[in-house]
């Protein structure tokens, strides 16, 4: 191999490596210059190779068996066990001592902090038996209430199901980053997302905003979302979450039943859906999902 | 010192829902204040706003007089204590609350100092050196206090800290949590969705619903003045009765007028004057009435012969120092709050009189109180 073909390939080892497209314009020699860009090429190699970049590469799926193979095993990553991936998204860029907070939490249980940009974080616990889904939300929100009280540092949590084999890790990841966006539209009062909680909202959001929009008009003509207040739209949701229950739902608003009723009413009237009817109740759902939506 | 001004604060999430509307609160230093509503109220909301936590929207949020919109959580000095006293599970007690200031570099003999004074205020002396796991839940809850009192923070937030105690043991934190106010003599501002937990800790209690503060007032003033029907059904337990009734005039007499002219409730002079005054002659109200008002003495119904009325007891609950008496009355559900030596009993024929000095009237659209 000539040492312009070394250049040309290096050259182009590195572009794939970094993602940027170098050019070349030098005085220097070709030895020289094949000297520098494999100097380059080695040190960005040596800079990205370790734990976190093994597992951004995994978590991004640009790795194949024999890589995440030899990366388990240079990392020495237990192959056996369960694997719950929390992913924590800072308002501002999180500090050591969040790092710190998370991992005196789990320990001695084995835990990884992963540094995916200088907002994100991802945490990845490893354990013998698969948790349970309660017992991963509890998990979650112990990281989040311990690192707004110690830290007072605001962030927000997504989790999915543990895993065993890490091949699976990009589509957990995939989970998160999906779930992260939807807990945001639709529950932005809310700091923890489980991946399996927001079925409904998954469907919406990756439906074409047409659909939706066609769906509204077909199903609901009279009924405009924006134009509800507080108190209606309060009502309406307690109503929704208590089963369609009066009697549950004015217990939980400190309302006479009579009271309720007339909203209800007047709700009715307004927008056309009785949502003491099931089929009205889950088109009021949707009206609701979907308003937030866009 | 700790003044917090709250003024027109708002708060609206991305996706246009509005959480906390135009909410103004001055809190005093060393005052004990509670944000209590049902949920989805937005008293958390506030909190978390009054932390840096969440953004605030519009309005201006000042401790002694430096506005804190734009300042870092942990640049306010204030501390946290939430429901989940999610403690580190290898450290002990000592460790656990030291934690944080270690993280911050403060010197071992100042941290020893201020654990060790937190741990006296909280009598967890005995337990520094036990770890979470040795810990009741009382104990692990005052853990995480301590671990907010180590740092003297000027404010200290709470969000629910007693809600996953159980009933005895929350009925024992409030009271300690109480005696630590009085101890530390620092502000407190205090979340809770319990009108007990509210009427037994506050100095002052902030009502909220639907993102807006109905009534800030002291715990008593809320119990006998509610500013509307809502602040008057939610504090108390068992709630206020609420009852349709239109307001009659006869000669010099004003009545209030239940179940279809079935029944008139003389109102007393002052309360009459103010109805008549504001027009509600004629007019249909919400009559409010407390459970304890509703008397089935019979000493008390012969000095109340225009307030007495009869009813069909449909259960009788004996809570040993007291007794509910649930009946229908004028189409609505009463609860009447009795001694414990009535002879009334389920299926009962009782005669009961209204005490109406502490009866409440409540215009029937605005639901704002008439007569308070």
């Amino acid at each position: 191999m000539d040492i312009k073909t070394d250049i040309k390939q290096t050259l182009e080892e590195l572009n794939n490596a970094t993602g940027i497209t170098f050019s070349m314009d030098t005085d220097m020699s070709e030895e020289e210059t094949l000297e520098k860009l494999k100097l380059l090429l080695n040190r960005y190699k040596g800079m990205t190779n370790s734990k976190d970049d093994f597992y951004i590469k995994l978590f991004e799926g640009k790795l194949n068996e024999t890589e995440i193979a030899d990366g388990t095993r240079k990392f020495h990553l237990s192959d056996v066990g369960y694997k719950t991936v929390f992913m924590l998204d800072f308002k501002d860029t999180y500090t050591d001592m969040d790092i710190t907070i998370i991992t005196s939490l789990f320990y001695p249980s084995p835990v990884d902090v992963v540094r995916v940009d200088d907002r994100t974080l991802c945490v990845i616990q490893y354990s013998q038996l698969k948790p349970s889904r309660k017992n991963t939300e509890s998990t979650a929100y112990e990281m989040l209430d311990m690192i707004e009280t110690q830290s007072m540092n605001p962030v927000r949590i997504s989790y999915d199901e543990a895993f065993e084999n890490y091949e699976e890790a990009p589509d957990i990841y995939k989970h998160l980053q999906l779930i992260r966006k939807v807990g945001q539209i639709f529950c932005s009062d809310k700091y923890v997302y489980g991946y399996y909680q927001m079925g409904l909202e998954k469907i919406l959001y990756l439906t074409d905003t047409d659909i939706l929009t066609d769906y509204c008009f077909e199903n609901m003509p009279d009924a405009d979302f924006n134009e509800l207040d507080t108190e209606t739209i309060n009502t309406i949701k307690t109503f929704l979450e208590s089963d369609l229950s009066i009697a549950e739902t004015a217990r939980k608003l400190y309302l006479h039943r009579n009271t309720l009723v007339y909203r209800l009413d007047k709700f009715q009237k307004d927008t056309g859906l009785d949502v003491r009817k099931f089929q009205d109740a889950f088109k009021c759902h949707m009206g609701f999902l979907i308003n937030k939506l866009m | 010192m700790a003044n917090i001004t709250l003024k027109n604060i708002c708060k609206t999430y991305p996706n246009g829902a509005e959480a906390v509307k135009d909410f103004n609160l001055d809190i005093k230093d060393k005052e004990f204040i509670i944000f209590v509503g049902p949920s989805g109220c937005g008293k958390s909301t506030t909190l978390r706003m009054i932390a840096g936590l969440e953004d605030i929207t519009a309005g201006e949020l000042t401790i002694d007089g430096k506005v804190m919109n734009d300042v870092e959580p942990k640049d306010r000095d204030i501390a946290m204590v939430f429901q989940n006293y999610a403690l580190y599970p290898h450290m002990t007690v000592f460790d656990n609350m030291a934690f944080a200031l270690k993280l911050r570099k403060v010197p071992a003999d100042v941290i020893k100092e201020k654990v060790e004074h937190a741990a006296k205020v909280l009598n967890l002396t005995e337990y520094l050196q036990r770890k979470p796991k040795a810990l009741s839940g009382g104990q692990r809850q005052r853990v995480a206090m301590g671990r907010a009192i180590v740092r003297e923070p000027k404010v200290f937030l709470m969000d629910e800290p007693l809600s996953n105690l159980d009933a005895k043991l929350r009925v024992q934190m409030r009271t300690e949590i109480s005696k630590l106010h009085d101890d530390l003599g620092a502000t407190i501002i205090y979340v809770t969705h319990d009108q007990t937990e509210a009427m037994t800790l506050g100095t002052r209690i902030v009502v909220m619903k639907d993102g807006v503060a109905q009534q800030i007032d002291t715990p008593q003033n809320l119990y006998n003045k509610p500013c509307n029907q809502f602040v008057a059904g939610f504090i108390g337990s068992p709630q206020m009765n609420f009852i349709d009734a239109v307001i009659k005039k006869v000669g010099d007499k004003v009545y209030a007028s239940i179940d279809g002219g079935k029944t008139d409730l003389l109102i007393p002079a002052a309360k009459a004057k103010t109805l008549i005054e504001k027009g509600y002659e004629g007019k249909t109200v919400v009559f409010g009435i407390r459970p304890e008002d509703i008397n089935d003495s019979q000493m008390f119904i012969e000095t109340a012969q225009e307030c007495k009325f009869d009813a069909k007891i449909n259960v009788y609950e004996l809570l040993g120092a007291e007794v509910f008496l649930y009946f229908d009355y004028a189409g609505a559900k009463v609860t009447a709050r009795v001694d414990p030596r009535t002879t009334a009993r389920t299926g009962d024929t009782v005669t009961f009189a209204f005490d109406m000095e502490k009866s409440h009237f409540f215009d029937k659209e605005t639901e704002m109180t008439i007569t308070n």
